[in-house]
């Protein structure tokens, strides 16, 4: 009776190294017979199995302990390990310090390399793989609608309407306490100054669904959504602590937001502000008319994968619930598609992982580039050492052992490297987070989590021991290679490292130029696109201008008639103003936080329906609004005071909508219409306006329309004020102005309208500013390599030079070769590099939409990297031009 | 004057003394099967390997190899016979275990 054939195996391959494995088969063969016979063939087969996987273990137990064993040997050659390699610490740290400016000159590059990198990290750490410190994060989800039109889902996601999700919540079987929320920016009055509060109105399980618990009372729940509207509120613990002294008291007492009285019914535990830095939450009011609203997309969807479900079977799931809803609802939905993602990578912005990517990336270069330079100097100081090398391979030292030494001393030097970046990177962020305006930070999740925490201590280290070895290695083989004779033979005269070294040495030049470029590239273009959006013309005149914001509460100000009275009081106020050129108000003003899009019904063309309509930012402005802004109006006239209520309702196109809605036609005199809204009456165009850059992120010449705040006035106002000195000036009296009119009413965002362009495009500039140190990093660290490289090509050299000029070659001729060599290295790598920098625009097209092709950029940076090529090699030829022909013959 | 026997430890003690057990037949399966039986332990089999090769390197068993056999998988068996110097050796581990238990017995006897 034979044993299993396929145990049967596996017991000769496990047996076969062992002294005893012969006698091991047979007896196993032997007693699985005897077994058979007598238990018969199943559970003898089974004992068979068990006797295979024991023999399995076991020769996987000695194997382990062979390599255990060998590695001991390896590393301390028969001495006891921790001495051993004190001692080559000692050795190591003794023949750094004989090298001081070598070593100094390593340790900087790494830290400059290393640096960049810990800062990239930390951003992407911070920004991109960890925003959010919320409990058991892996299980939370975000769902979003996706309209197919666009390519990619990410980019096209849009928050869900309240019908959509309500009808998600009851029919999925995937996803547990699927909540909703929605903004809810409120005036919170009482106590000294009324104030303007973000708040969220959010579905009954939203704090279920985050894992959230009170610090105080207790959060809210399904009962207060449900048959409201409930007039409750949870508090975040920072709004509690700011504005009501932390008192424990302050649950079951009544605050007034918005005018009217809420409950306090808890605290949020400390450090749980989401979303945005929220300071408080509010109840959805889940009535009748919002669980049928299906039109507006207003709901951030979220919620936690049920147990033993994955993201995959909760997207399956809300697809075939979205297909039903779609064939239930088609013209609300024909468009759009549910799409579930990880919470993290769904609550990012789209783009900030690409952005961020890129700088990790740009500094990865850095340090490549500098990495290039160590493998340089290394190989540079290898030569030099290469008597000190010879003499211990001489008296019986191993070649694995030089080895060894020199990978010790890359430890040593990356162990020196790394408190130095990380002390570098610390710096960059503090500056960084200096520079991150108040307004912006709470767009900006995870930013306060910027900074050197143990993880990036960990990922730094771990990079800077594999990084500093790699650098060693080949250094570290040329050097172990010496050959002992001709490196003990005085004035033995060799090229350093033989020609491989020579031609890795070139090649690090070569790879230098070859990553430099790209990386210049994506920083020339960053900085061409913050300089567009930052600082060049905006279409209007931003300075002068001051503006104040303030959101006009429903019961206080219930009609369009106490609306625009408001308004025009405020208007009135400021123009009194003494230094006030002019005065207007607009519902939002470019820069801002927020923004407004209607869609368009064009008199002549067939309605194709709510979805397919086009979609303009939609702006209601006073009459002087155009000229306070200095916006040109190009065609037709400006709103006026005879624009109001009961005159014929009229609109001012952008130059952009009118290229796009009557390309080639007069818009002067057409008619359109907003659809959806109350008011169906045509409105006539009278008047086109220049283009401006109401936010950088929504590109340039984004299409407007205008209508006359008279017309259709809003809650929200923003008063612009041009001031004829510094407008800073007129903020406090703008404020009083407000509180003139209204006393109960906060100011928001009282600044200066320069100030509000450049806070809007912090983080772009700050990109730009990134990228640009980067870009300059990359070339000082390239030319100091090009300039040590020529400088030892040249020093090598000495004696043929001599010779050369000897025979009767001119200065110029030396230094035309010393040139000529740097300048085939510069261009060769300029011309491997053209390609990725040509890639590289593809990438940041789709971060900074007006980056264009700019050949001049390109033409601009081969140039300076070649004449930095040029520059680094004159000192070096200009030496060897200066060599003395019969002192250098001499001397030999 | 005789080299004193080597020093064998209670393992190789107790296989050779189930190779004397099993006489003729003194191959590995029923060594390690007389081994268990009596001593009631277990005993793994490459315990069982190693000990009767070191036996062999310190010459205190011989072994020879007999006829490839079908049930084996086409392997021989491997019989072991104890040598006169593991005889003497197991006599010595037995004087020292004698010789230390005197006076010991009430202590030592079986209750």
């Amino acid at each position: 009776m034979a044993p299993p054939r396929l145990a049967s195996r596996i017991v000769h391959w496990a047996a076969r190294r062992l002294s005893w494995g012969e006698m091991a088969t047979g007896d196993l063969a032997e007693e699985h017979s005897v077994i058979a016979e007598r238990r018969g063939t199943a559970r003898a087969g089974l004992w068979y199995w068990g006797q295979a996987l024991l023999l399995v273990l076991g020769a996987g137990y000695r194997a382990a302990i062979e390599a255990a064993t060998a590695i001991r040997v390896l590393l301390s050659l028969g001495d006891r390990p921790m001495t051993t390699l004190l001692n080559e610490v000692r050795v190591a740290c003794r023949a750094l310090t004989r090298y001081p400016l070598i070593t100094a000159a390593i340790v900087l590059t790494l830290a400059i390399g290393l640096g960049v990198n810990a800062a990239a990290f930390s951003q992407l750490d911070a920004l991109v793989l960890r925003p959010f410190r919320l409990p058991d994060i892996d299980r939370l989800v975000v769902v979003s609608e996706w309209s197919e039109e666009n390519s990619s889902p990410h980019d096209a996601k849009e928050t869900v309407s309240p019908a959509n999700f309500f009808d998600w919540k009851s029919q999925t079987r995937t996803i547990d306490h699927l909540s909703a929320y929605t903004w809810w920016q409120i005036n919170m009055s009482g106590g000294d100054e009324p104030e303007r509060v973000q708040g969220f109105q959010v579905s009954g399980d939203f704090f279920q669904a985050l894992n959230v618990t009170p610090a105080l009372g207790r959060l809210l729940n399904e009962r207060d959504t449900a048959g409201g509207p409930h007039r409750v509120v949870v508090l975040g613990y920072g709004l509690w602590k700011r504005r009501f002294g932390a008192r424990t008291d302050i649950v079951g007492q009544t605050i007034k937001l918005d005018g009217n009285s809420y409950d306090v019914v808890g605290v949020a535990q400390e450090g749980f502000d989401f979303p945005l830095s929220a300071a408080l939450w509010g109840p959805i009011d889940a009535s009748p008319e919002l669980v049928q609203e299906r039109r507006d997309r207003y709901f951030t969807v979220l919620g936690r994968l049920s147990p033993e479900r994955s993201i995959h079977d909760a997207q399956a799931d809300l697809t075939v619930i979205g297909d039903r809803i779609r064939r239930e609802h088609p013209v609300e939905n024909r468009r759009y598609r549910p799409l579930v993602q990880s919470f993290t990578f769904g609550m990012i912005d789209p783009g900030i992982d690409q952005i961020l990517g890129i700088v990790q990336i740009g500094a990865l270069i850095v340090l490549v580039i500098g990495g290039a330079n160590v493998v340089n100097l290394l190989l540079a100081r290898g030569w030099d050492r290469r008597r000190e090398m010879a003499l211990r391979l001489a008296i019986g030292a191993g070649r694995v052992r030089l080895l060894r030494q020199l990978l010790v001393e890359s430890m040593v030097l990356a162990a020196i490297a790394i408190p130095v970046s990380l002390a570098f990177a610390w710096a960059a962020l503090n500056l960084l987070k200096s520079a991150m305006p108040a307004r912006i930070l709470p767009f900006v999740p995870g930013w306060n989590d910027l900074g050197i925490g143990g993880r990036l201590v960990l990922v730094i280290s771990a990079t800077a021991m594999i990084v500093s070895m790699l650098l060693t290695i080949f250094p570290a083989l040329q050097a172990a290679k010496s050959d002992v004779v001709a490196a003990l033979r005085e004035g033995g005269r060799s090229v350093a490292g033989g020609r491989s070294g020579r031609v890795v040495r070139s090649g690090m030049v070569v790879l230098q130029m070859a990553v430099a470029l790209p990386l210049l590239v994506a920083s020339g273009l960053a900085a061409s696109a913050a300089r567009d959006f930052a600082l060049g013309p905006q279409g209007y005149d931003p300075n002068g201008l001051v503006t104040m914001r303030t959101v006009l509460v429903e019961s206080t100000y219930p009609d369009a008639v106490s609306r625009r009275l408001f308004a025009e009081r405020l208007i009135d106020g400021a123009s009194r103003l003494s230094g006030v050129e002019a005065a207007a108000t607009a519902s939002f003003v470019p820069s801002g936080d927020s923004n407004a899009s209607r869609e368009l019904i064009i008199d002549g063309r067939a309605d194709e329906g709510p979805d397919r309509r086009p979609t303009a930012p939609y702006r209601t402005v006073s009459p002087r609004y155009f000229e306070t802004m200095r916006i040109p109006v190009s065609a037709g006239r400006s709103f006026t005071s005879a624009d109001n209520a009961d005159a014929m309702p009229v609109a001012i196109v952008s130059q952009a909508l009118a290229s796009r809605i009557w390309p080639r036609e007069n818009p002067i005199g057409r008619r359109l219409k907003i659809g959806g809204a109350e008011d169906q009456r045509w409105m006539t165009v009278v008047g086109v306006c220049g283009n401006i850059i109401d936010d950088w992120y929504s590109r340039r010449n984004s299409p407007m329309l205008f209508v006359p705040m008279s017309q259709r006035p809003t809650y929200i106002v923003n008063l612009v004020v041009r001031a004829a000195g510094d407008p800073a000036l007129l903020s406090g009296e703008l404020r009083q102005v407000l509180k003139s009119v209204d006393p109960s009413q906060p100011p928001v965002h009282v600044t200066t309208m320069t100030t509000m362009v450049r806070e809007r495009t912090v983080g772009l500039r700050m990109i730009a500013s990134i990228m640009g140190v980067l870009g300059v990093l990359a070339v000082v660290l390239a030319a100091v390599g090009l300039y040590s490289l020529m400088a030892y090509h040249v020093a090598q050299r000495r004696h043929e030079i001599g010779v050369r000029m000897a025979l009767g070659a001119s200065q110029i001729t030396v230094i035309g070769q010393t040139v000529r060599r740097a300048c085939w290295l510069a261009g060769a790598g300029v011309l491997i590099g053209l390609v990725p920098a040509w890639l590289v625009r593809g990438l940041l097209r789709n971060i900074f939409f007006n980056v264009s092709a700019q050949p001049e950029l390109y033409g601009a940076i081969v140039l300076a990297l070649v004449a930095i090529a040029i520059i680094a090699s004159i000192v070096p030829a200009r030496q060897a031009s200066k060599v003395d022909p019969a002192v250098t013959l001499r001397s030999n | 004057m005789a080299t004193p026997a080597p020093y064998i430890g209670e393992l190789e003690q107790l296989v050779l003394l189930a190779i004397l057990q099993c006489g003729d037949e003194a191959y590995t399966v029923p060594i390690r099967g007389v081994l268990m039986e009596r001593s009631r332990r277990r005993l793994a089999r490459g315990a069982l390997y190693t000990s009767l090769e070191r036996l062999e390197a310190k010459q205190l068993v011989t072994s020879r190899l007999g006829q490839p056999l079908a049930i084996r998988g086409g392997r021989a068996r491997r019989y072991f016979s104890v040598t006169p110097a593991g005889l003497d050796a197991l006599r010595d581990a037995r004087q020292a275990i004698t010789q230390l238990s005197q006076g010991l017995e009430a202590l030592l006897e079986k209750r």
